[in-house]
């Protein structure tokens, strides 16, 4: 066979490198199976405390009257919102043509499928009565019931089902050429399902042109879906009349939180994620660089949203709704809002200092921070705003207990355990995409 | 069904062996690349009379219409559930749910159109593949009749295929 060209070189170069990454899950792996092994440890106690609860009842958590929504609910929120960005980053940065969303736009995408996972999970442990969350679901029954459309929690359920699905069809899809290089390169088992993974892909100029034209309209199709969940989920607060939820800014304010919590769980498991991998040369600095840019955007976005909000209590004429922001700053909850601003609003800014953008350590710290900010915020709107309604008789605080504790951190252990399962079995960057990056000319 | 199989490793000599064959008359050809790439797909395939994009509209409209009627019958199955003051048939909640109808039905049709059209698009019956295809090469499967074989692999040759195999 005559020697390859450079072309091929480079291209048979990525494929090489990018597969090498699955390397480090294979079962020999202490460092990859005892992570896992552990998340899973961690997660099945969580599950266990979440049978315990059931047994015993919400008397167990630190949930009564007047806060009936609080970890939990928030837990939801925080999960939901690190589930947006990740395709968010994918399909709108695809369809402005941003190459350099490529090697991170895998693991942004599949940290997008497991946190909706995650999320779903909520509702369900919100539930006293858990094994009745198939009432959500609408089908003919003998009780010649249906669930009612006009509740924002039907809402909730069938936009979020969606945002799971298309999802995945989304990632899946990119997956199918990077199926075929590894059908093609395994043997018995693994061959026989990738195989059937790769659904016959053979990569002829007409399949290509297929699959550019279907992703090109998944990604406008999720882009607005994505729009439309977190609009969704701020509306479960926002219908409601409690002061500090019944607000029109509640939607995009969301939609911006969402993406600024994304982008920095994408920092946060990119940083570690491609030393342990193995792909430093495709996720460089500059896009950590890039994620750290979108960052400060979106936070200058999110600090505009905060003050919007204390800016139209102050002009409005609700007693009920100023004071209630007056108790978010100096009340019991003031801890939580000043970790907020300091954590959303404060951090991002080091951003506009190049040294803190070009250092792997300080931005993955930073992400941190931003993700305990967002946490953070989630909990100041969902339960400030139950504990300091209209009727002060009725103002009360809220205090997890152990069984909300152990179950809000047994999520991310459920959250990691998938993550690590699934981008441990995939290729961890596009192979077809940086391919085709190469032959478009660009530097990989 | 005879033919001949070209194995090239730069997307430039391939893209330049699809365009003499089609000058050649030889217009029964199948090319292979490892990734997208613009110019080879609009040179070696011809676009859909009706793109993935029709039917996604269809099936988006399809979708809206179910989810509308989903969430008014069903109201109208029980009409004495009055919420907040709401009409029973409230168009703007029931909206919301015909939106995300509509964006399942539009995705589902689009994956699902794409597999159909994809697996169409595979190589002619009996066009071989090599797996080097998925890899780092390009290929060119070209039907031509035996007496044309021995002046294509020349020419293919010439434009830089590295093997050239007789099917």
């Amino acid at each position: 066979m005559a020697e390859q060209t450079v072309t091929a070189r480079r291209l048979h170069c990525i494929s090489d490198e990018i597969l090498d990454a699955l390397a480090w899950t294979r079962l020999g792996s202490l460092v990859y199976w005892g992570v896992v092994g552990l998340c899973f440890y961690v997660w099945a106690i969580a599950a266990a405390v979440w049978a315990y609860q059931i047994y015993t009842g919400f008397i167990v958590t630190g949930l009564e009257h007047p806060v009936m929504w609080g970890f939990y609910i928030t837990a939801f929120v925080f999960w939901i919102g690190i589930a947006h960005s990740g395709t968010l980053v994918s399909a709108i940065l695809f369809l402005f043509r941003a190459h350099w969303r490529t090697p991170v736009a895998r693991i942004a995408e599949t940290m997008t499928i497991v946190a909706v996972m995650t999320a779903a999970l909520f509702p369900i442990v919100h539930l006293g009565r858990a094994w009745r969350a198939y009432w959500l679901i609408p089908y003919p029954n003998q009780r010649g019931l249906w669930p009612n459309f006009s509740s924002p929690l039907m809402w909730d359920a069938a936009a979020i089902a969606t945002y799971f699905i298309v999802s995945l069809l989304f990632w899946f899809i990119d997956l199918v050429p990077d199926f075929a290089l590894l059908r093609d390169r395994s043997r018995g088992w693994a061959h026989t399902l990738y195989r059937s993974l790769a659904l016959g892909w053979s990569g002829t100029a007409g399949q290509w042109r297929y699959f550019r034209s279907a992703y090109t309209l998944l990604a406008a199709l999720v882009t607005a879906l994505v729009v439309s969940v977190h609009s969704i989920v701020s509306w479960d607060f926002a219908m409601a009349i409690v002061p500090g939820w019944h607000s029109s800014i509640f939607a995009p304010y969301f939609v911006a939180g969402a993406i600024l919590s994304g982008l920095s769980m994408v920092l946060t498991l990119t940083i570690p994620g491609r030393e342990l991998l193995g792909i430093r040369h495709y996720v460089t600095a500059r896009h950590l660089e890039n994620i750290a840019r979108l960052i400060v955007a979106v936070s200058l976005i999110v600090t505009y949203s905060y003050v919007s909000e204390f800016f139209f209590a102050w002009l409005g004429d609700d007693g009920y709704v100023r004071s209630a922001f007056i108790d978010r700053v100096n009340g019991h909850y003031a801890p939580l809002f000043w970790l907020t601003i300091v954590c959303n609003s404060v951090v991002p800014l080091l951003f506009f200092s190049a040294a803190v953008r070009r250092s792997a350590w300080k931005l993955f710290v930073a992400s941190i921070l931003i993700n305990v900010g967002m946490w953070s915020e989630r909990l100041l709107i969902i339960v400030s705003s139950l504990a300091h309604e209209f009727n002060a008789y009725s103002w009360g605080t809220y205090v997890p207990r152990w069984p909300e504790w152990t179950i809000v951190l047994g999520s991310g252990a459920w959250f990691l355990f998938w993550f690590l399962l699934i981008i441990g079995h995939v290729p961890p960057v596009s192979i077809a995409d940086m391919k085709a990056h190469v032959l478009e000319g660009g530097e990989r | 069904m005879t033919g001949i199989l070209a194995v090239f490793d730069e997307r430039e000599r391939v893209l330049a062996a699809v365009r003499r064959a089609q000058a050649d008359g030889l217009l029964r050809l199948t090319a292979y690349a490892p990734a997208y790439d613009g110019e080879l797909v609009e040179a070696a395939s011809a676009p859909p009379v009706l793109g993935i994009g029709a039917f996604a509209l269809a099936a988006g409209a399809f979708g809206l219409i179910a989810g509308l009627t989903l969430t008014i019958w069903t109201t109208l199955q029980w009409p004495v559930l009055m919420v907040g003051g709401k009409p029973l048939v409230a168009m703007p909640p029931f909206l919301v749910i015909a939106f995300v109808t509509l964006i399942l039905f539009a995705a589902i049709a689009t994956v699902g159109m794409l597999v159909l059209r994809a697996s169409g698009a595979r190589p002619r019956q009996g066009a071989p593949y090599d797996p080097r295809f998925s890899d780092a090469s390009f290929g060119l499967w070209i039907e031509c009749p035996p007496s044309r074989i021995p002046a294509v692999t020349d020419t293919m040759r010439h434009l830089g295929a590295i093997e050239c195999h007789v099917v």
